[in-house]
């Protein structure tokens, strides 16, 4: 039984879940988060104040499945 | 408008033949006199939702961990606004004028006496007017002001700073001798609530986090664009009856007047948008939607002597004013969440210039000779703005320092840093305005 923590885009959610579906892997929970890779976020501007957003919002999902399939990876 | 009222006068005639027999008589003068009741209370209702206008684009523009302290604030400096300019506030703005510059009659609801139907929807009117000035401030004081000081405030302005203010320009004071024009309040109500908004935010201080160590502002993002533009809306609906209700009267010119007001106010939202647009490289909502209100702001002394294309320019002066006003306000280190500075202070300001600058009253047919300079007037009337402006300046900054101060030096003005961080909904109202929402922080 292998657990895989996927961090992904919002956006991607439901691809993400129909591809799973597909595979006939329906043990998925998905939480809301937090976080950054290594690009270390953006700039972004209120009323002329920059801010450096570097906790972008994501999605993370949990999966379990019995095999593993490479080609998944 | 001419059919309506001959429609009136026919509707009062039929009533007359009946009330002939009551021995009672229903003059054109009554008639007109009921038509100005209506249409000064319907105004002043419209100046009422500018409460909820008010408290939606605050709410918008700052964080949600302080949206019930937000709420609070604007719905009570309207309910001790109220009592006080009922109580002590319209005597001093009303009653009888000593030295140009107090009223000194009237106190304790005696100047309305009753039986005249015109005072009580007067006073109605009057009121909210008083409201609008007080709740200027609560933006530019937002997230950091104990709730009990707020409230302390709210009763000074309403019982003192206000009428005093309205005394000079509307009440017969000595502005009002000299003829210094504010139709509907950029001067008395917008530029003095702006005055005081500039006071708190200095007596205050920023925010938490809103200055980096090397004196940079960081963005403290507001947590719903939809309200602030709800909200902008809500009070641009509320200035229509703002600018034509000043007119206190049932008469023609409200027409005029309510399309003046709106082209000021598409002026400058279009120029803000497109400054913004400019500077800051996107069309950004905030910005956008503070055009829209510092047109309203600008506009709303001019409204009544000033040409359609004279009320577009002084909307789009606005409209840039504004926004560069937020960029500089912040960085000269103070901090003013919601633009309530730029957009009252600064714009009420150029909206009172702009009445000795674009009087037209001779081209609009209401007066002999036009006011303002751009149109062969000469100072005399640019002068007198200043003036006026110079001497509100004075009076409500003073005046919004000394309370402020005070308020600091003996009860606190500010909560704890702890208080702040952990947001005024719950440290100061025990009430979370959003319970059951995962509010995402992103700092």
């Amino acid at each position: 039984m292998k657990l895989v923590i996927a961090y992904i885009q919002p956006d991607r959610l439901n691809p993400v879940k129909q591809a799973l579906y597909a595979r006939s892997i329906f043990k998925i929970s998905v939480t809301n988060a937090l976080g950054c890779g290594q690009q270390r976020g953006y700039v972004q501007m209120w009323r002329g104040a920059l801010e450096e957003v570097n906790l972008l919002k994501k999605v993370r999902c949990h999966c379990r499945q019995r095999r593993i399939c490479r080609e998944d990876h | 408008m001419k059919n309506l009222l001959i429609l009136l006068m026919g509707c009062g005639l039929l009533c007359s033949a009946s009330a002939a027999e009551n021995g009672s008589l229903l003059t054109a003068e009554t008639v007109q006199n009921n038509l100005n009741v209506v249409w000064t209370l319907v105004a002043g209702i419209l100046v009422f939702t500018m409460q909820a206008g008010f408290a939606l684009v605050e709410a918008g523009l700052t964080r949600a961990k302080n949206t019930s302290n937000i709420m609070m604030k604007n719905v009570m400096d309207f309910v001790i606004g109220s009592i006080c300019f009922w109580l002590i506030g319209s005597a001093f703005m009303f009653g009888e004028t000593r030295g140009g510059v107090i009223g000194t009659s009237g106190f304790f609801m005696d100047i309305f006496k009753c039986g005249d139907d015109w005072n009580w929807t007067y006073m109605f009117f009057q009121t909210m007017f008083c409201a609008t000035a007080a709740t200027i401030v609560s933006g530019a004081m937002a997230e950091r002001t104990q709730f009990r000081s707020y409230l302390i405030y709210s009763a000074v302005i309403s019982l003192f700073i206000y009428p005093i203010a309205g005394k000079w320009a509307w009440g017969g004071g000595w502005l009002a001798d000299l003829n210094f024009h504010d139709f509907a309040g950029s001067t008395v109500v917008h530029s003095v609530g702006g005055w005081l908004a500039l006071a708190g935010a200095i007596v205050l201080g920023p925010r938490l986090g809103k200055y980096g160590p090397d004196g940079k502002p960081h963005a403290i993002p507001g947590h719903n664009i939809a309200l602030a533009a709800v909200g902008v809306l809500v009070l641009w609906i509320g200035w229509f009856g703002f600018n034509p209700g000043s007119t206190v009267e049932g008469i023609g010119d409200i027409g005029r007047i309510a399309i003046i007001t709106n082209f000021g106010a598409v002026a400058g939202t279009l120029t803000a948008m497109f400054t913004a647009w400019i500077v800051l490289k996107k069309p950004d909502a905030s910005m956008t939607l503070n055009g829209a209100l510092a047109g309203l702001v600008a506009i709303t002394a001019p409204c009544d002597i000033v040409t359609p294309v004279g009320a577009l320019i002084i909307g789009a002066i606005s409209g840039v004013l504004v926004v560069f006003s937020v960029l500089f306000i912040d960085r000269i280190g103070v901090d003013d969440p919601v633009g309530a500075i730029s957009v009252h202070l600064v714009n009420g300001v150029w909206g009172t210039l702009a009445c000795g600058l674009f009087g037209a009253e001779a081209v609009l047919k209401i007066a002999d000779s036009n006011s303002g300079l751009f149109y062969g007037g000469g100072f005399h009337a640019f002068g007198i703005q200043i003036l006026g402006i110079a001497a509100y300046g004075a009076w409500a900054f003073l005046l919004g320092m000394l309370t402020f101060y005070a308020i600091k030096k003996s009860i606190g003005l500010r909560v704890t840093a702890d208080e702040e961080r952990k947001g005024l909904d719950m440290t100061e109202h025990g009430t979370d305005a959003y319970a059951g929402f995962q509010v995402f922080m992103n700092e």
